[in-house]
């Protein structure tokens, strides 16, 4: 059993605002292995993006905090990492694509200059000029494809075969020797005319455009985990869709691990191995994707699944969940979803169920078993 | 696009252009403003018994007032600017002085920008807890104190304490290599010699300092403000992700945004750091055009110099309109959204 | 000098429909807590707070605070500070600190008496250009004339047209101060006629002129509303700077003399400065220089404490009316999920403003 790139245990974060003190995320446990792409799935307000930036340490620690809980990349504790060394993980360990991509590349640098960026990143870390972390020191072979295509700008090793010595030091490369690399880059990204494109300012692309950008930059730093989020969202959705049939094609070019935060059931379905659903800061479910989507094992994800209208058949008024999302100043007591749960008994709001697999099969547990934070999770199934 | 380098020359020639009206509305207004009661305006100009046969002097005496603008703008551009009361002309006076203010004017904003803008830059990292305030307290005594007072602590305490010159361009008199651009550090410069270029820096420092600190609080004000509204944008997050470090990402990401608006205040700036010059050449007896407004004004008592102050008003207002023209071209240059066409 | 050279107003828009009464209490109300908020601001207010009150008590009872009179020869000659005369005395037995004292309420009095000058000479102009722009029109010629005007003005560094002024004018208080006044409405005529602009093009105004109503009621009303806020914070600033540069006149030596039966801090400072005995009465110097640096130090922290309030990003926090949190009612448990008309699934965010 190959060690997980990504373990979180009992994370627990909380933000400090005027208001209140809000329990953003709340004893979230997770791993995921290499080359698996885990999905992340919950409301608006669920704590899901919380937990995407909390894995780099990238929200600002007052307001923010991280109450408890490891998470622990390559073996290392990212929490128990001083902040000011954090920028070594980040890039080139843990990479990450967001959501808006009008603002998220910097208006006053061209494309090439961006992508330039990151890739001299990369490189400076693997000559070794600035420190970096890296988990392991096995080499890493990014690409998944034995061939040399479009894609070979990730098995391309910074060191050139038979190099002499001069070359291999090389830290000062001009910006034609970049150029070329960053082309490829394009590429990888099925933009179609990379030359015009490259010397372009953000403002003149379109959201689309500005989406592959963000990937390409994200994905030249051959990082070991990704986190995606929700880098659709913004999106119209025939843009969504070119978008995500790219990522999908990424998915299998590259040997990085992917964690995909996102709103939008769909979109998690068709690019996700396992799903965790996520509620008031709590995975509430976790499984394989068509398991979880096939048999939910927990009222709020039966409920959210049936809540999705149906064009195929009319089934009447559409369904919704009643009641509205907790104040997480002052979640529910036990369970945050038995306020608004059909199966809700008194125990319900005495004790917090934990996320225990649905059927138990004693300490061999596999990783990627379907669990479900729910004490009746057998009756779901009963659930209109 | 229209940002191509032949963009720039249209982007810059049609700000040019629409600088001559203003100037000349400049002129118009100071001559306005000094000729209320200057009685025959000739004789303002040319007090000097001996000069004032130039240029048609008597002609001009009754004649109406739109022919006395006439005759004034004409000596205006060909540089007969009038004479002080003892004689001395002022066009070659002032031709000399002001590189001397140019020079000193650098000097301090060389300062504002290397000190009060990563000020501003902490401010707003730290903004709402004791570096902003540390900072705000900084840049509004600068602001608070009135130009000679600082002047006169500097020049009378500081200065000899840390063993600073407070007085001149050198330390002596007249040095010995040809002032031929009349910018006390450059002139060392070019001559080769460098005592006096060592001399000359340590005599700028002083001078430069007040008017820099006087005047920083607006570049710092603007900076932080700039920075607020850049830092929780999405793509300082994006440069984060990338892995660099924050020192980084504060100035190669965030600042070269916030920088176009800090641009803005330049003109301003401008006129602020050229009025804190009548004050500030005085006290340390620089000679630029600054002491020349001084006493030329009237001030600590001298005998006004009609001709010169005229001269002085117009050369301020000209420098503040450039300034607001190089600003608005940095802006330009610096937000890449701007359309040079 | 206003703000940062920027025409256009801050995006400060008053809600409508709300009451000019209930408008101003509200931007009270702003104000108040954002000079809460930042220990600075408060500490400016009560500065600006102690500084008006003492000018007011020189005003009405002067014996309580100045012990001498400005030229009454004390029989002290050249002494140091000391108990009995706090910024000691001059070469001609002046008590230094009550001819200090003496130039408060007038500097004070001249300070705030430009700024308002300007203030309302600039905004009535303002007000006319913004309005009355309708191009073809006598207005519109009226407004561009006004507005090429202001442009000029602001070209001249203010203390160098002031002086300039002043050369013509001859020397004196009032001359100064008019002189003064007439550099400095060109500001806020850019800040008036900023926010009259914005407001003419907003949603509502359009609506209501579409209404009926008339065009200048709605515009005057909101505008006046809205120019509040901005208009406090860059009146207070404008105190401290116009102190500045009267003063800085005062220095040159063009304002009013010094010693004479009126003090003022600029006058004194030239006089004592002159007299070329700094290095050894080093105090002459000192104390109207830190009566000045103090009076204006007090009204820039306030007035840039102040301008928090006009950055809406930090305006959110000290208006009233953004999100309050109210825990939504506990439900009891239902025997089915449908329920018609309750929020769906997908949406019911509730905006605590914390990102998830």
């Amino acid at each position: 059993m190959t060690e997980p790139i990504l373990r979180v245990q009992n994370l627990s974060i909380t933000y400090t605002v005027g208001a209140g003190v809000f329990q953003a995320v709340s004893d979230v446990s997770l791993d995921i292995y290499p080359g698996q792409v885990v999905g992340i799935v919950g409301e608006t307000g669920c704590g899901k993006s919380t937990l995407a930036q909390a894995i780099p340490r990238l929200m600002p620690e007052p307001p923010a905090s991280i109450g408890s809980g490891k998470i622990i990349f390559r073996g290392t504790d990212l929490v128990q990492v001083p902040k000011r060394k954090m920028p070594m993980v980040r890039g080139t360990g843990i990479g990450m694509i967001f959501q808006e991509p009008l603002n998220s590349l910097n208006p006053a640098y061209r494309v090439f200059d961006q992508i330039v960026e990151s890739i001299q990143i990369r490189h400076f870390r693997e000559i070794g000029v600035v420190k970096s972390f890296q988990g392991g020191e096995v080499p890493f072979d990014y690409s998944k494809r034995p061939t040399t295509k479009v894609s070979s700008a990730l098995t391309r090793s910074v060191i050139p075969e038979g190099a002499a010595e001069e070359i291999v030091k090389q830290r000062i490369r001009t910006r034609s020797d970049y150029r070329k690399e960053v082309l490829d880059y394009l590429r990888l990204v099925r933009i179609n005319d990379p030359e015009t494109i490259i010397d372009l300012y953000p403002h003149e692309l379109s959201g689309g455009m500005r989406q592959r950008i963000m990937i390409a930059m994200a994905l030249s730093e051959k990082p070991s985990l990704l986190i995606a989020d929700e880098p659709t969202s913004a999106l119209d959705v025939t843009i969504q869709a070119q978008v995500l049939t790219l990522m999908k094609d990424l998915i299998d070019e590259v040997d990085a691990s992917i964690l995909f935060i996102s709103h939008d059931l769909g979109v998690i379905a068709e690019t996700a191995d396992e799903i965790g659903v996520m509620y008031a800061g709590r995975i509430i479910e976790y499984g394989p994707v068509d398991e979880v989507f096939r048999s939910p094992r927990h009222p709020y994800t039966k409920m959210l699944l049936a809540a999705a209208p149906r064009i195929y058949k009319s089934d009447g008024s559409l369904r919704s969940i009643p009641g509205n999302v907790p104040n997480l100043s002052r979640p529910p007591s036990g369970c945050r979803f038995h306020p608004r749960c059909p199966l809700a008994r008194p125990v319900c709001k005495e004790k917090t169920p934990p996320l225990a697999p649905v059927t138990p099969s004693g300490p061999d547990t596999p990783p990627d078993a379907h669990r479900s934070a729910c004490f009746f999770s057998e009756e779901v199934p009963g659930l209109p | 696009m229209g940002r191509s380098p032949s963009d720039l020359i249209v982007f810059v020639g049609k700000r040019l252009v629409q600088l001559i009206p203003v100037l000349f509305g400049v002129i118009v207004l100071t001559f306005f403003f000094t000729h209320l009661n200057a009685g025959n305006i000739c004789n303002a100009w040319y007090p000097h018994a001996s000069l004032s046969t130039i240029k048609n002097c008597e002609a001009t005496a009754n004649q109406p007032i739109l022919n006395q603008f006439g005759t004034y703008f004409v000596n205006l551009l060909q540089g007969n600017w009038g004479a002080s009361n003892t004689g001395v002309l002022v066009y070659p006076y002032i031709a000399a002085a002001v590189p001397a203010t140019l020079e000193l004017v650098l000097a301090a904003l060389f300062l504002m920008i290397v000190i009060g803008i990563p000020l501003g830059v902490i401010a707003a990292q730290y903004s709402g807890r004791w570096g902003d305030h540390l900072v705000r307290i900084f840049y509004l005594s600068g602001w608070a104190t009135p130009t000679y007072l600082g002047a006169v602590i500097a020049a009378v305490f500081v200065g000899p304490y840390l063993g600073l010159p407070n007085h001149g361009e050198y330390s002596t008199l007249a040095p010995p290599f040809a002032r031929v651009t009349h910018m006390s550090v450059l002139d060392a410069l070019l001559a080769g010699n460098l005592p006096y270029t060592i001399d000359a820096i340590s005599h700028l420092i002083l001078p430069a300092t007040v008017l820099a600190f006087i005047n920083m609080g607006i570049a710092t004000r603007m900076t932080r403000a700039s920075m607020l509204e850049v830092l929780p944008l999405d793509y300082v997050r994006s440069a984060r992700m990338k892995g660099l470090t924050e020192f980084w990402v504060m100035y190669k990401h965030a600042l070269r945004n916030a920088l176009i608006t800090t641009t803005t205040v330049l003109g301003v700036t401008a006129g602020g750091l050229l009025a804190g010059t009548v004050v500030v050449e005085e006290v340390f007896d620089w000679p630029g055009i600054g002491q020349y407004a001084y006493t030329a004004i009237g001030g600590g008592g001298t005998v006004p110099n009609y001709a010169g102050a005229v001269a002085v008003v117009i050369i301020f207002a000209v420098a503040v309109v450039v300034a607001n023209l190089i600003a608005d071209i940095l802006y330009g240059v610096l937000d890449p959204r701007v359309d040079w066409r | 000098m206003t703000g940062e050279g920027k025409a256009t107003p801050q995006g400060v828009t008053a809600p409508p429909g709300k009451g000019f009464v209930r408008s101003v209490q509200e931007s009270l109300g702003t104000f108040w807590r954002v000079l809460r908020a930042n220990p600075l601001s408060f500490l400016g207010f009560l500065m600006v707070a102690i500084i008006c009150l003492t000018a007011l008590i020189i005003v009405v009872a002067p014996h309580l605070l100045v012990p001498y009179g400005p030229q009454v020869n004390t029989g002290a000659y050249s002494k140091p500070p000391s108990s009995s005369h706090l910024f000691g005395t001059d070469a001609n037995g002046f008590d230094i600190y009550s001819n200090v004292m003496l130039a408060l309420p007038i500097d004070l009095g001249i300070g705030i008496a430009i700024a308002g000058a300007a203030l309302l000479a600039g905004g009535a102009l303002g007000l006319i250009a913004g309005f009355y722009d309708r191009p073809g029109t006598v207005g519109a010629a009226v407004s561009l004339t006004i507005m090429r005007l202001t442009d000029i003005f602001l070209s001249f560094p203010s203390l160098i047209l002031a002086l300039a002024i002043t050369r013509a004018l001859g020397i004196g208080v009032w001359e100064t101060v008019l002189a003064i006044g007439l550099t400095w409405w060109p500001y806020y005529v850019r800040l008036v006629r900023g926010e009259v602009l914005a407001i003419k093009h907003l949603p509502y105004v359009t609506a209501a002129r579409a209404a009926g109503v008339r065009e200048n009621r709605i515009l005057l009303r909101h505008v006046v509303r809205n120019l509040l806020e901005p208009i406090v914070v860059y009146f207070t600033l404008d105190i401290g700077t116009v102190l500045v540069t009267y003063s800085t006149i005062g220095f040159i030596g063009v304002a009013s003399k010094y010693p004479g039966p009126q003090p003022e801090w600029g006058a004194m400072l030239a006089f004592y400065q002159s007299a070329g005995s700094i290095n050894t009465y080093p105090w002459e110097v000192f104390a109207p220089g830190l009566a000045i640096f103090i009076t204006v130090l007090a009204f820039s922290l306030l007035g840039d404490g102040l301008r928090d309030i006009l950055d809406p990003r930090t305006r959110r926090a000290f208006v009233r009316g953004t999100v309050s949190h109210d825990p939504p009612p506990e439900l009891p448990p239902l025997a089915s999920a449908e329920v018609a008309g309750a929020p769906s699934a997908a949406a019911g965010p509730v905006d605590s403003g914390v990102p998830t």
